[in-house]
């Protein structure tokens, strides 16, 4: 497995994907500093969390997983792996595994960066840890909510166009219901506040908020009946993500080279 | 040496209603090449894929190493280097970059295992050359080189000469000849080049429209090569007749307008030839001619030739 995964990093030479990648994790770090006066360091993070994952990482996870899953298939390459033989699940999951590590990189990149940028503002550092805990786990959450839109790029297999529609619309789906009180005010059950990942992910994110002014603290009393242990949280994404997981290995087994 | 190292069962290979691959019996000796023949779309490839675990078959039996294939991926496929349709590799990467992918993959512990196999195919070790820049002969030499690199006790190579030129294919010839007599390696190798299947096979397979039709050693072939007289004469309808009433023989073929071809080749040719003059006829020409590999494949396909 450590081999697969080297080779799955090697494949990517001299394509700055990945790297490209990982630097557009100081875009919203950078940006907020820029223009908007945070005032504690619980605060920047949380711009880390919300803006940066839900709004670059996840597309981005996509995008890369549609480049990881099909370079086998533009390179007819699959061929040359099944031969030696790599058992298809075993290759579904590496490059899952290398989406995995790009995302937690990728929210770590963010959180170095914004705490550089606490630094320089000279605002102090409290919570590093439970920040970096914080920033790590979202990492995590959002590679599990990435993964059914991943499901539905490898079953419309070799479409990039298709791929990138249906990025678009999964990310900004998501990214709209955890503003809407219809979706995100419900009780954790079959409802869309409850099965879609983003909502699901604000839901447990938010308890640890700071409200600032008489609005925010509001809203939060009003929506923290509503919030989501780490537990239920995590059960819940990576009970969606094994349930991805399986689907992804029906479909690489029903399909043929 | 007569033992078996592939051996299929009535393998069958389904599309619908297109029958890819019917009922199938191969047998691949061990140190031997073994040549499969067919015309493009015969099922060769679909064959090979089967062999390699690459397509499930319909129904049937593949016996590979005298293990059953399904259940024993993991022991025999790293016994097998291919080649199968199209080389594929990462075209951001160079050859040597390629090839160390599959080596680390493969876990090829010998030191100089990719420096040997691309010195055998004639390209060079560690060039900057991305395999995108490469050309269709240089992709077919990396291809084969990926398949010999971790020295394999048998090489399935789905038409290993497509895109070389003369001098490749001669070199490529030599090595696989080479791989096979001083290495000792099972090759089975498929081709829709008749000349390329002669000069590299001792076994030869003819697969047409999925039905393996014959299966013989070379040497095999060539004695049931049928050897016949040929007459161009002004009246091969008479000259028929003539055969038939004065020689008691209907193992002829009547070609062309002017053309008989006689497969008794027991008769004397002058006494047919002074025959066929008393009976009135002109005989331009008499020769004793042999099928070539491209007429016997004809004949078995009962169709037109092969390249």
């Amino acid at each position: 497995m450590p081999n697969l995964l080297y080779a799955e990093f090697i494949k990517f030479k001299r394509r700055k994907i990945f790297l490209f990648g990982i630097l557009a994790a100081l875009i919203f770090p950078v940006f907020n500093s820029a223009l908007l006066s945070e005032f504690n360091f619980a605060s920047i993070q949380s711009g880390v969390r919300e803006d940066n994952a839900f709004l670059l990482l996840m597309p981005m996870l996509i995008i890369l997983a549609a480049n990881l899953f099909f370079v086998e298939q533009d390179n007819n390459t699959l061929k040359n792996l099944l031969c030696i033989p790599i058992p298809p699940k075993k290759l579904v999951i590496v490059k899952l595994l290398v989406l995995l590590l790009f995302s937690i990189t990728f929210q770590i990149t963010g959180f170095a960066v914004s705490t550089v940028i606490a630094v320089i503002k000279n605002i102090p550092i409290v919570d590093p840890f439970f920040q970096f805990f914080l920033t790590v786990s979202t990492g995590i959450l959002i590679w599990a909510a990435a993964l059914p839109c991943i499901v539905l790029v490898i079953w419309f297999n070799k479409s990039y166009l298709l791929s990138i529609i249906i990025v678009f619309f999964y990310t900004l789906t998501n990214y709209v219901m955890h503003f809407s009180d219809a979706i995100m005010m419900q009780p954790i059950g079959l409802n869309a506040g409850t099965l879609m990942p983003v909502p699901m992910i604000f839901r447990w994110l938010y308890q640890f908020y700071k409200p600032a002014g008489d609005i925010q603290t509001a809203f939060y009393k009003r929506f923290s009946q509503y919030f989501a242990s780490t537990p239920i949280c995590f059960f819940v994404l990576l009970l969606e993500a094994f349930i991805c997981i399986y689907i992804m290995f029906r479909i690489y087994d029903n399909r043929e080279n | 040496m007569n033992e078996l190292i592939i051996e299929t069962k009535n393998l069958s290979k389904h599309y619908g209603e297109q029958k890819s691959v019917d009922n199938l019996n191969l047998h691949v000796k061990q140190g031997r090449i073994y040549g499969l023949l067919g015309r493009n779309g015969a099922g060769k490839t679909t064959t090979m894929k089967m062999l390699l675990n690459l397509s499930n078959p319909t129904s049937g039996e593949i016996s590979i190493f005298g293990e059953n294939i399904y259940g024993n991926e993991g022991k025999i496929l790293p016994r097998i280097g291919s080649l199968i349709e199209a080389p594929g590799f990462y075209p951001n990467l160079t050859g040597t970059e390629n090839l160390k992918i599959y080596a680390l993959l493969r876990g090829v512990s010998k030191r100089n295992a990719i420096e040997s196999a691309l010195e055998v195919v004639g390209l060079p070790y560690n060039d900057r050359k991305l395999f995108s820049q490469y050309s269709l002969g240089m992709k077919q030499r990396l291809a084969i080189a990926l398949a010999i690199m971790h020295d394999p006790e048998l090489l399935i190579l789905d038409e290993p000469i497509n895109g070389l030129d003369p001098i490749g294919i001669a070199e490529v010839r030599t090595f696989i000849r080479e791989l096979c007599e001083v290495k000792k390696k099972t090759i089975l190798i498929s081709s829709h080049i008749l000349s390329e299947i002669a000069l590299l096979a001792d076994d030869i397979g003819i697969i047409d429209h999925g039905i393996l039709l014959e299966e013989q050693s070379l040497s095999e072939l060539e004695d049931k090569n049928s050897k016949y007289i040929n007459f161009v004469v002004s009246d091969p309808a008479q000259a028929a007749r003539i055969l038939e009433k004065n020689f008691k023989t209907v193992n002829f073929i009547v070609e062309g307008n002017h053309s008989i071809r006689l497969y008794d080749d027991n008769l004397s040719v002058s006494l047919l030839n002074r025959t066929f003059i008393e009976n009135g006829l002109e005989v331009s020409e008499a020769h004793t001619c042999e099928d070539t590999l491209e007429d016997y494949f004809k004949r078995v396909t009962g169709g037109e030739g092969i390249a």
